[in-house]
């Protein structure tokens, strides 16, 4: 009886305990709970008005506008005097590495502003991990319900020939099939997909659980060595693990459904490919027969690079990743100078 | 090896098991004494020389004052202690720093010689464990402390792993006799080791780790930032640093614990001190006793002695020209021994003003409680006013503690005195508010219970249930986020 209530006692407290650690975690936003919850069409989307905090690079804190995107919140309807610009990308246009305000989107607004005498709005669709087949479906089925006159398509060599693709068995599947495009929501049956609909209001409550969920996802990236041991890591090689090619070698031909996504896109001329990574010249020429106009950003954060400001380099971590904020101004500059001198809007 | 790493809890699971199953105490000395020698040459082997120079150098110091009967020879010994030890601290810690300062100097004269400037990294806890041997020579050579002779005892007082890196500076007095009869630690140990250890990686990883994230990136380039944003950068990194280090504290007296050994108290809710005195009397309460023992004091006296010649009227007149002096040069120092930088020497004196304007001024010759004895409502509204003016020019000061040089410091001078709004002040209001709540009941805790130990007042099943959240969420939080080296690992 004694070990009972004594076991009831520990119990409770602990509860109680992670429980009062989870509101801290939360209101101090040292953890957000799951920002996104799974959208039977969409796969995950961001829930309006949660709090997102950020560490990656930067520093990001904000949160996703009533229509389920970042930034403010303009809704689907344009009024007549406003000009409307749709950012889809991966990480990098999602921009979740600085502050809201210093976000690349906002200086191309300001500029085209000043340019063109118009209210101009740039919509942030922007999704980490999203590849071309990802943006082509977000777009279809989401972004483009949002009246516009640009949609900029942000890619890298990645993007068109995806070495890696966000969990399909949450996403929808975007295939070819007789060289036209399927969009397959065959992921509402994966166990994946029903897993996370029953964990969702608990996850995207709780900071504790997301951080259980983080630490699942370091230990099958297999980065736990590294976090258990520090140092002595290196002393325990993973197994099977040998001299390996120097490099990665890409196939540089393009895939048929970038391919087929490219020609769809080409046909509407508001669509503009951004290329922000250089590309290898013959996936360069595949690219260009598509026959969709290109801005190619990558020469201009090429040339940024030569001139002693890398775009990529964070001088508070010392390390590179994604646009730091002396890029974010310059790229936003870059693109409104672009779309100005061809016209585009 | 941070303590908030896991190989730290793999290295002390082994040397604790280990530890347990040795019977003789010379056994376990020389098992701690390897063990602290690992524990401070996984950061850098080439180190260990320094130490052991430090730790010869004071063990035969010490034992030749011993012998000595002569002023001049005692003199002449414990010169030599505070040369070699203040030697090898001044080199690494300040050479560059004066180097670049005399620089500087010649350069603004039109002078322009050869750079000096060496490529000079800073040992681990240099500051620290020079100290702690320069106490013990001095202390020896005032006759308060009899030398020991035994080489393994005193290499463990110097080199004990869960203080050899930043502090609590502990005192021969205290830390030897412990050594001396070091048994196998019981239960009582372990709890309270256990109970010490959650609490401080709450404190460090939690409150400290997790405010650095922001303090670090808007210190890091506060020109990014709008004013609310800067001034929430410099609220919390007075939370951050003071979760940081009274986090490491409760770590350390607690890893010591687990080994059967007590380490002095180094915090003691500072953040809720109504005067600077009280402030200094609670935070880093081992450098605090250690400069007013061995600068504030004989600096006082040495004052003293020269203003009696003056023939001054009475001694509230010698003491209100010798206790400024005494305490800015003292506070300057201290200052000084932070960091080797402006900066932190006016950190230092803004201190050493405050405490002379308070003393002179506002308490004259009253004593200075640690507790408050609110008798009416004056009495209450004096304290809420006391605790608020002492904590907003504490915070103030810890401006110039955490900017990189005064060009930093006068930038948010120039964001606080033109005020540009931001679209994200109500998230920051909120974010510095959890932290500061958090850190507040952790305090009032310590408080109104009187120990560090607060969680065993709870029933032992509930003190289990709640510590074991607590280390499942930092272990969660390690796990995602790379573990923070502790702030005063620079000094």
């Amino acid at each position: 009886m004694r070990l009972l209530k004594k076991s009831i006692a520990f119990g409770l407290a602990f509860v109680a305990a992670l429980a009062g650690i989870d509101v801290y975690l939360q209101l101090a936003e040292i953890q957000t709970p799951m920002e996104t919850r799974i959208d039977a069409q969409l796969g995950p989307t961001y829930i309006p008005g949660k709090p997102i905090t950020r560490f990656n690079e930067g520093f990001f804190i904000g949160s996703a506008n009533a229509f389920g995107y970042m930034g403010p919140a303009v809704p689907p309807r344009r009024r007549d005097e406003e000009r409307r610009i749709l950012l889809l990308g991966d990480s990098f246009v999602l921009g979740h590495t600085v502050l809201p305000r210093q976000y690349f989107g906002r200086v191309l607004e300001e500029r085209l502003r000043r340019q063109l005498g118009k209210d101009v709005q740039a919509l942030n669709f922007g999704k980490a991990d999203f590849n071309l087949g990802n943006m082509y479906q977000y777009f279809e089925d989401f972004a483009s319900t949002f009246d516009h006159d640009l949609a900029l398509f942000f890619v890298g060599e990645d993007d068109l020939v995806p070495s890696s693709q966000v969990v399909s068995s949450l996403y929808p599947r975007v295939r070819v099939e007789d060289g036209r495009i399927v969009i397959d929501q065959d992921f509402r049956t994966s166990r994946t997909y029903r897993f996370y609909r029953v964990i969702e209001p608990v996850f995207t409550r709780s900071a504790v659980l997301r951080l259980v969920f983080n630490t699942y996802k370091v230990i099958n990236s297999g980065s736990w060595k590294m976090i258990l041991l520090d140092k002595l890591a290196a002393q325990f090689p993973a197994a099977g693990a040998g001299p390996g090619p120097s490099s990665l070698s890409l196939p540089h031909a393009l895939p048929e459904l970038s391919r087929v996504v490219l020609r769809e896109l080409s046909k509407d001329r508001r669509n503009i490919l951004v290329l922000q990574t250089p590309l290898e010249a013959g996936l360069r020429r595949e690219v260009e027969a598509a026959g969709m106009p290109i801005i190619d950003l990558s020469a201009y954060l090429e040339h940024l690079r030569n001139e002693g400001h890398n775009p990529y380099y964070w001088p508070v971590t010392g390390m590179e990743g994604h646009w730091n904020h002396a890029a974010q101004p310059l790229i936003g500059g870059f693109l409104a100078d672009r779309i100005a001198q061809l016209g585009l809007l | 090896m941070l303590f908030n790493s896991f190989i730290f809890f793999l290295f002390l699971a082994v040397v604790w098991s280990l530890f347990r199953l040795l019977r003789g105490r010379h056994g376990r000395v020389l098992w701690l004494l390897l063990a602290s020698y690992a524990f401070y040459a996984y950061w850098d082997w080439r180190f260990l020389s320094l130490l052991a120079i430090s730790t010869l150098t004071d063990y035969s110091v010490a034992l030749r004052l011993e012998k000595a009967e002569q002023r001049g020879a005692r003199r002449r010994l414990v010169l030599l202690s505070c040369l070699v030890n203040l030697g090898i601290l001044g080199f690494f810690k300040y050479f560059n720093f004066f180097v670049d300062s005399a620089q500087a100097l010649l350069g603004s004269l039109g002078l322009h010689p050869a750079s000096w400037h060496l490529q000079l990294v800073l040992p681990l806890g240099i500051s620290f464990y020079t100290f702690k041997t320069l106490s013990y020579t001095i202390d020896v050579y005032r006759r308060k402390l009899k030398p020991t002779h035994s080489l393994s005892d005193y290499a463990l007082f110097v080199a004990f792993f869960p203080n050899l890196v930043a502090g609590p500076i502990e005192r021969a007095g205290r830390l030897l006799p412990q050594i001396a009869a070091l048994g196998a630690p019981t239960r009582r140990h372990l709890r309270e080791g256990l109970t010490l250890i959650t609490l401080g990686l709450f404190k460090k990883v939690l409150i400290g780790d997790a405010a650095a994230r922001i303090v670090n990136n808007i210190f890091g380039q506060p020109e990014l930032y709008r004013s609310p944003e800067l001034l929430a950068a410099l609220i919390l990194f007075s939370i951050q640093i003071y979760a940081d280090f009274a986090g490491y504290s409760n770590i350390a007296s607690g890893v010591a614990r687990l080994f059967g050994v007590e380490l002095m108290k180094n915090f003691e809710q500072p953040y809720l001190s109504r005067s600077f005195s009280e402030f200094w009397r609670r935070w880093h309460i081992s450098l605090s006793t250690w400069i007013w023992d061995y600068i504030f004091n004989p600096l006082m006296s040495a004052i003293l002695r020269r203003v009696a010649r003056w023939k001054l009227t009475d001694v509230k007149q010698e003491m209100r020209i010798a206790y400024p002096l005494a305490t800015m040069v003292t506070m300057l120092l201290c200052g000084l021994w932070h960091g080797a930088g402006v900066t932190f020497l006016i950190w230092g004196g803004l201190h050493g003003l405050f405490l002379s304007v308070e003393r002179l001024v506002i308490y004259r010759s009253r004593s200075i409680p640690t507790r408050p004895r609110i008798r009416n409502a004056r009495g209450l509204w004096r304290c809420i006013a006391g605790w608020m003016s002492t904590q907003a020019l504490v915070t103030f000061a810890w401006l110039f503690f955490r900017a990189k040089d005064l060009g930093q410091v006068g930038y948010f001078f120039r964001q606080m005195f033109h005020w540009q709004g931001s679209d994200l002040t109500g998230r920051f209001v909120a974010i510095v508010l959890s932290f500061g709540l958090m850190v507040l009941a952790l305090d009032l805790l310590e408080y109104f219970t009187r120990s560090e130990l607060y969680l065993m007042k709870l029933r032992p099943a509930v003190a289990v249930g709640v510590g074991l959240a607590a280390l499942v969420v930092v272990g969660l939080y390690l796990a995602t986020n790379k573990p923070l080296p502790f702030v005063y690992f620079q000094f």
